[in-house]
């Protein structure tokens, strides 16, 4: 008998090795359910599943969350798809294919991490200089701002790797254009021309084009290790860990080399640094040696990412947690740290003291639903 | 059985008053009343302009109904007509 | 082991630690709260349903408590939260047994995601299920309540599930909630019926609960066949009329009740069609309960 797992190890362990699924008791399925539902797992851990061999040996009701959670990323990727297919068949032919990011680039290239995943929007990289034209053709698809505050618009504009978010009038699907895949006030700043410049064509009939294996995995890093909100924190590093593993398998040498020059070019080693050394705690996954050597560095930088590491693991734990108080601590000083590397002091003053008084107040109670009505109409 | 309609993956499902269309892409769903018909005629006429929408709409129109035919020889005829490609599961 | 084997103060005390798990039909919740009133409430209502022991998996993770700001004293509140996370705008604290049903509706509507799942009450008589879709004020509850006092098998009164791959409806059983005059009404067309105590002035007014009969608790992981689909209108003073109604209309109104009909697409596009499919659809307009039961017992009746 082992002593029963929390929520989050019991997911942690779920994703590293999935056979592991078969081992847990009903009580622990309970928060490990819960664990995934709050990071939108529940579908990869079925594909996991299914690939393991284990589908067919979980406890029925526990299979039927599973199973749900892929069902409905399954539709989420048709719709993800389709959309992307409406764009690339609009305005945007008068421009150079974008470069699709995230979700919808793991999707359209077939990555692994793709099954079973939910994805909320369309991330699209244009090359500066085609900013503006891509904004203007999409207006006249029917995308429009979603951010009508003269600050925001600014904060976006000025200081940001993207334009504020569009939506469309009539579907609702949220697209995010980006010039970058880091803010231009961020501690380091990462050139977009090396991205462009060497990114991929998809197979038809796709008109998009994605980064290359060693960037597509770099920007899934800065991406969650330069984000403010650690939400679904363990799903973003799933994916990190998948796709290291996966390009890792495909390429060998030559896909762990370019990460590490990349990284190095781009500057952003030492965000690598943290996301490996999260993913190998957390997840178990497999680097290799030279690979580890070369991207966490020197003895101090070493001894410092040690000091961090406890703030990124509770940060990346779920609310099905033993260390509740913990978790939120870590989140809130993710929080700060995430402004702080956003922002350079004063600039980062200003913009939370706009936030905190000045800023026009939203609608908290559209939050949450209204309990009449069927609990959710 | 799936329907491609121009391009875009939809399922039909026939009642015993309407066509059902479930458009794949954007999850919609439209009820149209003696439709296979009505949408193969109008479909034939303007391929290339055609939408779900825009389809949906004019369909939806009771005074412009086309003359009734079978569905399965209309797919037939669509098929030839490359607007839509039939695939039974 | 039910909730009346376990008594008050052994629900009380797994409220207050490890949690209690109330077996609803097919999902298990598993409820933990320190607010004293949700116990006495759970007895009145829910006292012949299955309590698993704390080995068991829940579905749903339930927790009732109050927020944690001056209104944990002031004019107290409570909090839903599911995976621990607030899902509802706090309400008055003497509110927390309604808000742990709505809850728990709300977990039922968002988190079940392998069969479709319909907001409508159902009924079994003869292995046959009659599904009550309606938005609210429709009087849903209050016919699947007179229905299950005249001898129905209560399925659900709020979330008709239908299987993806077999043709059957289930449901959580539950007890049935009702609002403002149906309380007395009900109250008046049966007399057998066990009601919670009234909980005023919250959004939909006055609402109490009815306990399902225990027969139904019993069945409740019977399945039924989908036989026939009405959508129900109580309308002052009118006359009783059941009304078929064509299968493409029953298809679009039901459509609008079906909380995962995005979620899952294709796949509830063709399961909606099949049931719709499978069963005769009517509108019904009433007035008078009794003419209403007697127009559904003719109808499974074959009459």
């Amino acid at each position: 008998m082992h002593s029963p797992l929390d929520g989050n190890q019991a997911l942690r362990l779920a994703l590293a090795r999935p056979e592991s699924m078969t081992e847990r008791t009903p009580a622990e399925w309970t928060v490990l359910v819960a664990a995934a539902r709050e990071t939108s797992l529940l579908g990869t851990l079925w594909n996991l599943a299914t690939l393991a061999g284990v589908a067919e040996r979980l406890p029925e009701p526990v299979g039927r969350h599973l199973y749900g959670g892929f069902l409905k990323a399954d539709r989420n990727a048709e719709a993800i798809q389709w959309e992307l297919q409406t764009l690339q068949s609009g305005m945007l032919q008068r421009l150079d294919p974008p470069v699709v990011l995230k979700g919808g680039a793991y999707l359209l290239a077939g990555l692994p991490n793709a099954s079973g995943r939910i994805c909320n929007d369309v991330d699209l990289l244009f090359p500066r200089a085609d900013l503006e034209r891509a904004e203007s053709l999409l207006f006249f698809e029917g995308w429009g701002t979603t951010h009508h505050d003269p600050y925001d618009q600014r904060y976006y504009r000025e200081w940001m790797h993207e334009l504020p978010p569009l939506e469309h009038w009539r579907r609702g699907t949220t697209l995010d254009v980006h010039h970058n895949i880091l803010p231009e006030t961020f501690a380091v700043r990462t050139d977009p021309v090396r991205l462009l410049a060497s990114a991929c064509d998809l197979p038809a009939p796709w008109r998009y084009r994605v980064l290359r294996p060693a960037h597509l995995a770099l920007h899934a890093i800065v991406h969650l290790f330069s984000e403010t909100e650690w939400d679904r924190a363990l799903r973003d590093l799933y994916d990190i860990k998948v796709l290291l593993e996966h390009f890792g398998g495909r390429g060998g040498d030559s896909f762990w080399r370019d990460l590490v020059d990349e990284a190095s070019s781009l500057g952003v080693t030492w965000l690598a640094a943290y996301a490996l050394d999260c993913c190998e705690q957390s997840l178990h996954a497999g680097v290799p040696l030279e690979v580890r050597e070369a991207l966490l560095g020197s003895r101090i930088t070493t001894l410092k990412r040690r000091a961090a590491r406890p703030l990124f693991l509770h940060g990346l734990n779920t609310r099905a947690s033993a260390t509740p108080k913990r978790d939120s601590v870590a989140r809130a000083l993710l929080f700060l740290r995430g402004h702080w590397l956003k922002m350079p002091p004063r600039l980062l003053a200003r913009h939370l003291f706009y936030k905190a008084f000045l800023a026009p107040k939203e609608d908290v109670t559209n939050s949450r639903t209204d309990p009449a009505g069927g609990g959710v109409r | 059985m799936t329907v491609y309609l121009v391009n875009q993956e939809c399922d039909f499902r026939p009642m015993d008053d309407a066509m059902l269309i479930f458009h794949g892409g954007s999850g919609e769903t439209y009820q149209l009343a003696g439709v296979p018909a009505c949408l193969v005629a109008e479909l034939l006429r303007t391929p290339e302009a055609s939408t779900l929408e825009s389809l949906v709409i004019r369909l939806s129109d009771p005074e412009s109904q086309p003359p009734v035919v079978l569905v399965e020889e209309a797919l037939e005829q669509l098929r030839k007509a490359g607007v839509v490609s039939v695939r039974h599961p | 082991m039910t909730l009346i084997d376990l008594g008050e103060s052994t629900v009380q005390e797994r409220l207050r630690g490890e949690g209690l798990i109330l077996k609803t039909g097919p999902f298990a919740a598993r409820i933990r709260t320190r607010i004293p009133v949700v116990a006495a409430a759970l007895m009145q209502v829910y006292q012949d349903f299955p309590v698993l022991d704390a080995s068991a998996f829940a579905d749903f993770e339930c927790h009732l408590r109050r927020p944690l700001t001056f209104r944990r004293w002031h004019r107290p509140q409570v909090l839903f939260l599911a995976d621990g996370r607030s899902v509802f705008k706090p309400l008055p604290l003497h509110q927390a047994f309604p808000v742990l049903e709505w809850g728990m509706n709300w977990c039922v509507a968002n988190q079940v995601h392998d069969r479709l799942v319909f907001h409508a009450a159902a009924v079994e008589r003869n292995g046959k299920a009659l599904i009550l879709p309606a938005p609210p004020e429709s009087g849903k509850s209050t016919l699947c309540a007179a229905l299950v006092a005249s001898g129905w098998r209560l399925i659900t009164d709020e979330s008709v599930l239908f299987d993806l791959r077999l043709d059957e409806v289930t449901g959580p059983v539950r007890p049935v909630s009702l609002k403002n005059a149906s309380i007395d009404v009900i109250n008046d067309f049966a007399g057998n019926v066990m009601l919670s105590d009234v909980c005023r002035d919250t959004l939909k007014g006055t609402v109490a609960h009815m306990r399902p009969p225990s027969s139904s608790v019993d069945r409740a992981d019977e399945p039924a066949t989908p036989a026939w689909v009405v959508f129900p209108e109580y309308r002052a003073g009118a006359a009783t009329l059941l009304k078929p109604l064509a299968a493409g209309s029953a298809f679009m109104q039901i459509v609008k009740s079906a909380f995962n009909y995005p979620a899952l697409g294709r796949r509830a596009f063709h399961r909606t069609a099949d049931l719709i499919d499978q069963a005769d659809a009517y509108t019904f307009v009433y007035s008078r309960l009794e003419e209403a039961i007697e127009t559904f017992d003719a109808l499974a009746a074959g009459r």
